[in-house]
């Protein structure tokens, strides 16, 4: 009677299994068929798919982690034959053992980067929602707002095992799928293994039978039953971003659960709802039993995935601080970065061409007049290399530290400035106290004061000033250097104070947005703090650097 | 000396140009990487400087096609690559060739010109 009662659930449960295989299929897939004890048997040659196998004192239960909606109980005294079942499906135990321990680890990979990775594990996982396979997954990359600007992926797939492997080229429009040798795959793979910067050109991969345009960000990743590549292209020559790189390094792990899972599910699925088919043929007593959605919530790492609340964490996201502005923004910063790095490329070698030439002439013989305007040239010229350097340094390097005398930088500096300040009276006071000398980059430090006096002197200007001042004030408190910039001009509004700092913002009508946003980073970048002040009266500004 | 100066802004190449024969070397240049490997083949220099970037080839494009004149080991010393960009890919292959590269802007132009007239034999 119980008997009869299994055998009637098992029957109810079979019809509502989400896919099934055809035996026909399976045979194919598989390549063998044996029969054991009157009843059909596959054996399998290759790794299977992940069955959790849960052992109690009295029963052991099997699920598999792909199709979660169904658990098979088996009592324990059919242990036995079970064992064997499943070891004539898995060549070797050591196949068994890692089913066990396999999703755990995973998850939990997934959740460690969920804490840093909140909106692209969101992103990831909608993109999960709307794939079928990992090409398209990887093709929703392009979606990101941090990849937005690359244009071509390549991904390299290889089954342990297997003699061969896939490549895949993806763009926002399609995908070329084609075979590739193994030992091809090995070598790029190694290439990549062993690169330290992640920033790579078709030399530097050894790639002969694929084409990358320019430099291409890559990361290889060693599956369970995988090993894959992932190359991410621009198309463009300009060398990779140290963001770019560094957003992959971030979120590789994050990308890796997601290559696992798919990676699984796609060549797996198939193996997976064999197995479970051929239970239901076992001739032993078997419970079978849909698991509670509750059950799925929690012990299923692909379920949790497909079942996230998007809607409430998205409205928390909205919510709090993340708006439309802000990634505006960031796509301002990296085009601006593209453009630096563009116009470094192409101001520098002209450039270099005048400074070769000033030099060339300078070893002439001129008289003193011609030599003096050469002169003038030649240093406006290393001027110009220093500022599309420092420019361009910005992005990337920490600057390098000398000493220097505060006053013959600042006075360098009213005479760069002259142009727009000549009719401004301009001091300098030291506290009695205040040093003379500071160690730091005197370009920034230079840069910042260049930008804040051609501001300040053309709001005065502008505002018709009368006796319009900078005075310049030093002083050494507590390991810091102070430097007071202030102003007897019209001031800057209270409701504009808050955002005077903001890069590309500007009330100039022919500013770029970019002096004070410029200069509050490069204090940043010689250890100190660029801040606006209160004052009575116009502009007062405050340079912190600590010694 | 007689050598071979292989770049294409104009104002770099004219200034390399007069800075080395004032030091007393036979200078020829040009713009071109194909007209280079044409002189290169009709001539005898005793160094050649190119720039990596030219706008029909490469400079390393120059050296793979005067292997045949020239051993690998003569090409590690007549050969000076300059270059406004070098990432670690060119340093890689500048390398392979064991060749000098000189980093667009010299540093020191002076120093510069020691490198492109100096006996290569040295350090």
């Amino acid at each position: 009677m119980e008997n009869l009662n299994h055998a009637n659930t098992q029957k109810a449960i079979s019809s509502k299994t989400l896919v099934r295989c055809n035996k026909e299929a399976i045979n194919s897939f598989l390549g063998k068929t044996c029969i054991i004890d009157n009843h059909p048997h596959y054996e399998l040659t290759s790794n299977p798919a992940d069955i959790n196998i849960d052992l109690t004192d009295d029963s052991i239960s099997l699920h598999s982690s792909i199709e979660t909606s169904k658990q098979f109980i088996v009592k324990k005294e059919n242990f036995e034959y079970l064992f064997t079942h499943l070891l004539k499906l898995h060549s070797t135990k050591e196949d068994f053992q890692f089913f066990q321990s396999k999703n755990l680890t995973n998850f939990n990979k997934l959740k460690e980067n969920w804490s840093h990775g909140h909106y692209i594990f969101l992103k990831l996982n909608s993109f999960l929602k709307e794939s079928r396979n990992i090409k398209e997954f990887t093709q929703c990359f392009f979606k990101l707002e941090k990849l937005q600007s690359f244009k071509t992926i390549h991904l390299f797939i290889h089954e342990k095992g297997s003699i061969s492997s896939k490549h895949i080229q993806i763009n926002k429009e399609r995908f070329i799928e084609t075979n590739q040798n193994i030992k091809e795959f090995t070598t790029l793979f190694q290439a990549i293994k062993k690169s330290k910067n992640r920033s790579f050109g078709q030399s530097s991969l050894k790639a002969s039978n694929f084409q990358i345009l320019g430099t291409c960000i890559g990361h290889e990743f060693s599956l369970l039953n995988h090993n894959l590549i992932l190359l991410i292209s621009k198309d463009d020559f300009l060398p990779q971003q140290d963001s770019d790189v560094e957003f992959f390094y971030k979120y590789k792990e994050c990308f890796r659960s997601y290559f696992e899972i798919l990676l699984n599910i796609e060549f797996n699925l198939d193996k997976c709802l064999f197995i479970f088919d051929s239970f239901e043929n076992l001739p032993i007593e078997m419970e079978t039993k849909v698991k509670s959605t509750e059950d799925i919530r929690v012990d299923s790492f692909y379920r949790e995935l497909l079942q996230a609340d998007f809607a409430s964490i998205l409205k928390k996201l909205r919510d709090t601080h993340f708006n439309l502005a802000d990634v505006n923004h960031q796509e301002r910063m990296v085009l601006l970065g593209e453009l630096l790095n563009t116009l470094k490329h192409e101001l520098s070698n002209p450039l270099f061409g005048l400074q070769l030439s000033s030099e060339l002439l300078l070893s002439e013989d001129l008289d003193d007049e011609h030599k003096e305007f050469i002169q003038h040239i030649h240093s406006n010229i290393i001027r110009s290399q220093s500022i599309i350097d420092n420019f361009s340094g910005l992005y990337t390097d920490t600057p390098a530290l000398e000493k220097i005398n505060i006053e013959s930088l600042l006075n360098e500096v009213f005479t760069l400035t002259k142009s727009e300040s000549k009719q401004m009276i301009k001091t300098i006071q030291f506290a009695k106290n205040s040093l003379k000398e500071l160690e730091t980059n005197q370009t920034y430090l230079a840069q910042i004061f260049f930008n804040l006096i051609i501001n300040s002197s053309q709001a005065m200007k502008e505002a018709g000033t009368q006796s319009p001042n900078i005075k310049i004030f030093i002083e050494t408190i507590d390991k810091k250097m102070i430097f007071t910039i202030t102003d007897n001009g019209p001031g800057i509004p209270a409701d504009k104070k808050d955002y005077i700092f903001d890069t590309f913002y500007t009330t100039k009508s022919s500013g770029t947005g970019l002096g004070l946003a410029i200069s509050k980073r490069l204090a940043e970048k010689i250890r100190g703090n660029l801040t606006l002040e209160d004052s009575p009266q116009g502009a007062k500004f405050k340079l912190e650097v600590s010694l | 000396m007689n050598i071979l100066i292989i770049e294409d802004e104009i104002l770099i190449q004219k200034s390399l140009k007069k800075l080395i024969e004032k030091r007393g070397h036979t200078v020829q240049a040009t713009a071109s990487g194909i007209e280079a490997i044409e002189l290169i083949k009709d001539n005898q220099f005793d160094r050649i400087i190119s720039d990596l970037m030219l706008k029909d080839i490469t400079g390393f494009d120059i050296i793979e096609d005067v292997k045949s004149k020239y051993s690998a080991e003569e090409i590690s010393h007549l050969f000076i690559i300059m270059t406004a960009y070098s990432s670690e890919q060119v340093l890689a292959k500048a390398k392979l060739y064991n060749c000098k590269i000189l980093n667009k802007p010299f540093d020191n132009i002076a120093k510069a010109i020691d490198i492109f007239v100096g006996d290569s034999n040295e350090a």
